[in-house]
């Protein structure tokens, strides 16, 4: 076959056409659908945005727990109860010493305080007592006024 | 800006009437393209329905270049048919064209005739490579330059000069070779 022959019977292929009702149908198929939003910067940027707020989100999330945590680890770690018994162990000796030193201290105080209850004479360093005693001095002197001046001669 | 031009921005739009009559200018030539390189309707209806549902859907991202909408629908039919021989549906052999495409003679044995000579030549197209069909149909059965076939195929003038050379030669050669031992 020439060439020339060729080509022509080639462009008998020409006359194929499609069915009718095959166009119709494959046109209402296709717009049933909607075409692509067309492709901006945003498309990429939207994404990106999206995705650095939730990394961000997460981030916050995850320090504000860590950060939580830490407080609820000390407070947590103060009620450990080998701790908090340590801790009672350690406090009940500090209240005891310090109950005994008081206790001393007043028990100290009452005896002092007892014994020159009972002590009538005046040879005592309570200072209050020695006040006390001070105005019933002072109370005293005036009926013996003539025993001063008999001891001021003796002495002077 | 010509009247293609005009539909096509209007189509970008979204505007379907644009579209409906951009695919009726264009749907013929594609059918009858896809239809001689897969040689059976019902794969070649599919395929052209495809071929403008992907250009609906993409419409928005089209740009002109200079060049026909024809080359860009040429480019997508070219690929799906590419992707079709991909799969593995199995092809089948080739059907007979319809009845329109036979002779317009009115002698029987001349329209016998033309039916065999054109079946050959459709059995022999569909031996040659992917390229070398586009090129043939496109050029001489749907009449593109080119210029519009180089844009669709993505290649030079000259590639496409070499590869129509090519395929016109090993098409009269398996012709030749079916005719001698009939």
């Amino acid at each position: 076959m020439k060439q020339q022959d060729l080509i022509k019977k080639l462009e008998f292929f020409k006359k194929i056409e499609p069915d009718v009702l095959f166009l119709e149908n494959s046109k209402r198929l296709i717009f049933s659908f909607e075409p692509n939003r067309r492709f901006s910067v945003f498309d990429v940027l939207k994404p990106a945005l999206w995705g650095s707020a939730a990394v961000l989100a997460i981030a916050f999330m995850t320090v504000y727990i860590i950060g939580a945590r830490t407080k609820d680890a000390t407070a947590y770690n103060s009620l450990s109860s080998e701790k908090l018994n340590n801790e009672f162990k350690n406090m009940n000796i500090s209240i005891q010493l310090d109950e005994i030193s008081y206790r001393q201290s007043v028990n100290g105080a009452v005896a002092s305080a007892l014994k020159e209850i009972s002590n009538d004479g005046t040879r005592h360093l309570n200072n209050e007592v020695l006040m006390s005693e001070n105005d019933r001095a002072h109370l005293e002197t005036r009926s013996s006024g003539q025993i001063d001046e008999l001891l001021d001669t003796v002495i002077f | 800006m010509n009247s293609e031009e005009k539909l096509i921005k209007r189509a970008k739009n979204g505007d379907k009437e644009a579209f409906g009559k951009l695919y009726d200018a264009n749907a013929s030539p594609i059918y009858r393209f896809i239809l001689i390189k897969v040689g059976n309707k019902a794969d070649a209806e599919d395929l052209t329905h495809q071929v403008f549902l992907n250009a609906w859907q993409k419409i928005r991202g089209y740009v002109s270049k200079g060049f026909p909408f024809s080359s860009w629908l040429y480019r997508i039919a070219h690929n799906a048919v590419i992707d079709f021989y991909r799969t593995s549906r199995h092809h089948a052999d080739i059907q007979a064209l319809p009845e329109d495409a036979l002779s317009d003679a009115p002698e029987l044995d001349k329209k016998i005739d033309d039916a065999m000579q054109i079946k050959l030549v459709k059995t022999a197209i569909k031996e040659l490579d992917q390229d070398q069909q586009s090129v043939i149909v496109m050029k001489f059965i749907n009449e593109l330059s080119n210029k519009e076939i180089a844009q669709a195929l993505e290649k030079s003038e000259g590639a496409v000069r070499v590869i129509q050379h090519r395929a016109l030669k090993q098409l009269k050669s398996k012709i030749d070779e079916t005719t001698r031992f009939d």
